[in-house]
């Protein structure tokens, strides 16, 4: 993966996708963040509140929900991307990892501006604003490795996209943005926590409610993250080498 | 004699075969094969391309032209055999290949260049200049999927001649637009040809061949590369 990484041929092409998606100018980009927003409004102060209960803390769910579009998007935008450019990469040296990375940079890009809004919005304090952007940053970099992997799935299952999409309508449900995993029966929280995005939830949970740590669930969500992307990494790893091959 | 610029050895390459069977879960499901079929497209090739070569490639469709072509691009890996090159390659496996409709043709001039590592000059001049030698009578903003297929061509082309690769792969760059491009191009390519250090030229055209190359092969079959 890093042998193909190249950093002229990134910066170009996340400059000429930011045009193709029309998100090169204020109104286009603005356009882009409203289902994201919408989402993550009705989620704080609707939604959330009916489904999952009240919290203390102000703006948590509108944030869980940020989290959530932005890995669901980074992982099936980025798969769905090197199908959608398979005739240049099979005629050029343009990178599958260059098409990842891009789609990456701008769907974090749209999850930034979305972030800082709710921070305002919220009144999110300075500190924790700081800790949950660097844990987005590692949930970039989790999104990133978890697509190089499953991108060579893509490549060869023309229903791929599909089946994403209901896997991460499932995601969303089993992962904590709604409600909190302590309210639920312990023995079922357990299934909940082989999430491999859990870990990430409970980390947003811990920045806002740092009281409330609980080992099992932060070393079994980090369990499951870990051995999610080693799992991918064994059954992958020889496929991915050829994904050319599969175009 | 000297180092060959091109080195292949016993190379073999297999796809798979995608074009008569979809693939996707449920059928994985119901079949429990998740891999295609695969299908050996060369086998036991080996070809060295010494500086200064023009090497034509003839054969019939399907049989591996432009397979080759790409991996001695280093585009498509091999299953087994060695592969060296020295130096920088610009593969034109089709022109007009790798650009997009819904990009004007800066954007298109710029994805090129991200493409192939070109490190154009990517100012508004060149880009005007690029449109004018190409002999075509658009704007910069004009969106790509506005022009004709030889119109692309031309594009595709005269941004490949003012690329500074070493090694110019070339698949039946010829056949394409009108008797006018194809007079004008087949001059460029010739100027060209003398700065390279090797080229190699795919073709149906045995006249094309023989104008240009100093060495034409055949690929007969996937196993047999035969000298002409």
């Amino acid at each position: 993966m890093l042998r193909e990484l190249n950093a002229k041929q990134i910066k170009s092409f996340t400059l000429l996708l930011l045009s193709l998606q029309k998100k090169n100018t204020f109104l286009g980009f603005a356009i882009g963040l409203i289902p994201i927003l919408v989402t993550a409004f009705s989620i704080e102060l609707f939604i959330g509140k009916i489904i999952g209960g009240e919290v203390h803390t102000n703006g948590m769910k509108g944030v869980n929900a940020i989290f959530f579009i932005f890995l669901s998007n980074a992982i099936s935008q980025s798969t769905e991307a090197l199908k959608r450019y398979s005739s240049i990469i099979k005629n050029s040296y343009l990178q599958p990892i260059t098409i990842l990375v891009s789609e990456t940079v701008l769907q974090y890009l749209s999850f930034f501006v979305s972030f800082i809004i709710l921070a305002i919005a919220f009144q999110i304090p300075f500190e924790k604003s700081a800790l949950l952007l660097l844990l987005s940053c590692f949930l970039a970099a989790y999104t990133l490795a978890a697509a190089n992997y499953l991108l060579v799935l893509s490549s060869i299952l023309e229903d791929f996209g599909r089946i994403l999409g209901i896997v991460f309508q499932m995601l969303f449900w089993v992962s904590p943005i709604l409600y909190s995993i302590r309210v639920i029966n312990p023995d079922l929280a357990y299934f909940f926590m082989a999430n491999p995005f859990y870990i990430f939830f409970e980390l947003i949970y811990l920045i806002f409610s740092p009281q409330a740590y609980a080992p099992q669930y932060f070393w079994l969500g980090l369990g499951s993250c870990f051995s999610f992307l080693f799992l991918l990494s064994i059954l992958l790893t020889n496929l991915r080498k050829k994904v050319l091959v599969f175009l | 004699m000297s180092k060959p610029l091109v080195h292949l050895s016993n190379i073999a390459v297999t796809l798979y075969n995608n074009s008569s069977d979809n693939f996707s879960f449920k059928k994985l499901l119901l079949t429990q094969k998740f891999l295609p079929e695969q299908i050996s497209i060369l086998n036991d090739i080996s070809l060295d391309i010494y500086e200064g070569e023009i090497i034509g490639i003839e054969g019939s469709n399907g049989v591996g032209k432009t397979t080759l072509l790409s991996v001695v691009a280093g585009i498509l890996p091999i299953s087994s055999g060695v592969r060296e090159v020295h130096g920088k390659c610009l593969p034109l496996l089709g022109l007009g290949h790798i650009f997009h409709g819904d990009l004007d043709i800066e954007k298109n001039i710029e994805l090129w260049d991200a493409s192939f590592n070109s490190n154009f000059p990517l100012e508004i001049g060149f880009v005007n200049d690029v449109i004018a030698q190409a002999g075509l009578k658009i704007k910069k903003d004009t969106l790509l999927r506005a022009l004709s297929s030889g119109m692309k061509s031309r594009l595709a082309f005269e941004l490949a001649m003012r690329d500074t690769a070493d090694i110019l792969l070339l698949d039946e760059v010829f056949s394409v637009g009108d008797a006018d491009f194809r007079s004008q191009s087949s001059q460029k390519i010739k100027n060209k040809l003398k700065t390279l250090g090797c080229a190699v030229i795919v073709s149906h055209d045995r006249k094309i061949l023989e104008d240009n190359c100093s060495k034409i092969i055949r690929i007969k079959d996937q196993n047999t590369i035969e000298i002409c």
